[in-house]
């Protein structure tokens, strides 16, 4: 076997290496072949060598390359999202992801601020329902009529009397119902010098005497009318008011001569056109203001504030009120000590409360004023409630907007989770 | 598309067109098969290397950063062999004996101008020259396959190996020896024209 000690010599000399391997591919530098080629010149064992490596080499070179068993081509579908994926966007993901996380946010906070604007209109919910008929209700069909009637007892204070021309007797103060009539007062039923200032009676005012029963005098006061608060108009002449709740209604009337012989009812009827249901009528607390009384003695009467108060609290608290036609409530019924009244019909289920009012002297300018003060009840405390400012102002103006507002970013918030969803499950790189 | 310039079928499949890149398939799919198959010597294992490796390629393409394309495959080829190799922990058939079974239907093209007794002799030479490939060391063989089988030069070979020019030389060298070597052990198989000569 001399091949076989030939490779194991060769071990040894391996001088020629892997230079044969690079002679036979020509990739030997110049100088390296032409020493190589020296070399072949003197080894028979490099010669051997390199003979039997380039007929391996040629061998293995003319070996018949292998049949394809098949075609290594590839599905067309598989690159389809790989395309899809090379044309999306880099930025597709991450936007569409900050979008529903913004999104997600401002609900959060709509119904945040939903659900504490809800409480706290949830906390007046009974003023609400109260005004509820208001908004929701036609304006014109909200509108509705209460007719008051209430009679106001005005007596001849005792100052006037004293300063009046002909003061019989010098009553006490405040003394509503014993006051003696004056003494120069005309006699009754003698509507002597009473002078209307205007044509246009909203007020009825009747005076009874109390031991006689007859009316000394009759007399129609015309509203001049100014209000605490606001401005009181008088369209058709009925003085109205345009009032809020708590309001202080001052009405003033004005009669020019007023002959004050007895004690003074006068019946005053207020037709008020709310739009609260639930209204009450805390207190008729009537100032009434007189001046320049005339009395047919005197020639010039002294200038003489005159306050009505109630002797009681006439709080009526009147439930849904009729829509009464607005009649004129006239010739007080009552007399006497009977000085206060609300007529049924126009409060319906209202009570009328016994509030005499006595006439006291009181500082003031010259007028003759009744000034109910009428109070609603509902419209106090919704007012109570609005008043208060930025959350009550917030939820009026922001509140009705809350709920399409919160339908709006929920449909949002789902389609672009959706959205999301879809694009990192479907698109999402392996 | 036809046959296009090979540099706009490489631009269109790195845009991910793979019709273009199957047009690169199919003109580069025998010499990947055939490195696989030299590799690995086993059929179905080298079908499975081409197509892990021409499905890689095409997920690749867009890292492709031009040179040789074949190269570039052939590598990916080389390294979805060695994959095959590592996965299977399988040693190729080594063995004349294992590779008998092969005899009958051999997977090699014939010639046919070949007459039938030289065919016969020349595909026994064939069955000699890969079992003796397949008992080189992985990185010998693959280097002897692809410059003596695929007939590329040594800068290709370092370009696709990743290896230094040395390197490939002297793997080349040390694989031929090795080779030559089997066919003389193994020189009383061949027909007597495929005889190297074992004397001076």
């Amino acid at each position: 076997m001399n091949w076989l000690r030939r490779r194991l010599d060769r071990t040894e000399d391996e001088c020629c290496g892997e230079r044969l391997s690079a002679y036979i591919d020509h990739e030997l530098t110049p100088e390296e072949r032409i020493a190589l080629e020296r070399h072949l010149a003197e080894c028979e064992d490099c010669r051997w060598n390199l003979e039997t490596l380039r007929q391996t080499i040629e061998w293995t070179r003319s070996s018949a390359p292998v049949r394809l068993p098949r075609v290594f081509t590839i599905p067309v579908e598989t690159g389809a999202p790989q395309a899809a994926r090379g044309r999306r966007p880099a930025w597709g993901l991450p936007l569409l992801q900050g979008a529903t996380a913004l999104v997600a946010l401002l609900f959060v906070v709509v119904v945040a601020g939903d659900l504490f604007l809800g409480s706290s209109a949830s906390r007046s919910a009974p003023q609400m329902v109260a005004i509820q008929p208001t908004a929701a209700m036609d304006q014109a069909a909200a509108v509705q009529e209460v007719e008051v009637t209430q009679l106001v007892q005005i007596q001849p204070a005792p100052t006037m009397a004293v300063e009046a021309a002909v003061p019989e007797q010098p009553s006490e103060p405040g003394a509503a119902k014993a006051l003696p009539p004056v003494a120069t007062a005309a006699p009754p039923s003698a509507p002597e010098a009473l002078t209307m200032a205007a044509p246009t009676p909203t007020a009825t005012a009747e005076a009874g005497g109390i031991g006689g029963g007859e009316p000394a005098v009759s007399v129609t006061m015309e509203a001049m009318a100014a209000t605490v608060e606001m401005p009181l108009e008088t369209p058709q002449g009925a003085p109205r008011v345009e009032a809020t709740s708590g309001a202080t209604v001052t009405l003033a009337f004005t009669a020019t001569t007023l002959l004050l012989t007895q004690p003074l009812t006068v019946q005053v009827t207020m037709t008020m056109w709310t739009t609260v249901e639930h209204m009450s009528i805390r207190a008729l607390s009537a100032t009434a203001t007189a001046a320049a009384a005339t009395y047919p003695t005197a020639a010039a009467a002294p200038q003489q504030d005159l306050l009505l108060l109630p002797t009681a609290e006439p709080a009526v608290e009147t439930a849904t009120p009729a829509r009464a036609p607005t009649e004129k409530a006239d010739g007080g019924t009552e007399q006497g000590a009977e000085t206060m009244a609300v007529t049924e019909e126009a409060l319906n289920a209202a009570v009328p409360t016994e509030a005499p009012y006595a006439l006291l002297p009181g500082p003031g300018p010259t007028a003759i004023a009744a000034a109910p003060e009428v109070r609603d009840v509902a419209q106090e405390k919704q007012a109570a409630v609005e008043e208060p400012g930025i959350v009550g102002t917030l939820r009026e103006t922001v509140a009705p907007w809350f709920s399409l507002a919160e339908i709006v970013l929920g449909a949002a918030f789902a389609l672009l989770a959706l959205a999301t969803a879809v694009v990192m499950f479907r698109w999402q790189p392996r | 598309m036809g046959v296009t310039d090979e540099g706009a079928l490489i631009a269109a499949a790195s845009r991910g067109d793979v019709r273009a890149f199957n047009q690169l398939v199919i003109r580069y799919q025998s010499i990947a098969y055939n490195l696989a198959y030299r590799i690995l010597g086993d059929d179905d294992a080298a079908s499975d290397a081409t197509q892990d490796a021409f499905m890689s390629a095409f997920k690749a393409m867009p890292r492709f950063r031009g040179g040789s394309f074949k190269a570039w495959v052939l590598r990916i080829v080389t390294n979805a062999c060695y994959d095959q190799l590592r996965a299977r922990r399988r040693r190729p058939t080594s063995s004349l004996d294992d590779m008998e079974g092969e005899a009958d239907h051999s997977p090699y093209l014939l010639d046919p101008a070949e007459r039938p007794d030289e065919a016969a002799s020349r595909r026994e030479l064939d069955r000699v020259i890969q079992a003796g490939i397949l008992t080189l060391p992985a990185d010998q063989r693959s280097i002897l396959v692809l410059s003596d089988l695929q007939g590329m030069d040594y800068q290709e070979i370092a370009q696709a190996t990743g290896l230094a020019l040395g390197t490939v030389k002297s793997r080349l060298s040390r694989g031929r020896a090795k080779l030559r070597d089997y066919l003389l052990d193994h020189r009383e198989l061949l027909p007597a024209q495929y005889r190297l000569r074992s004397d001076r």
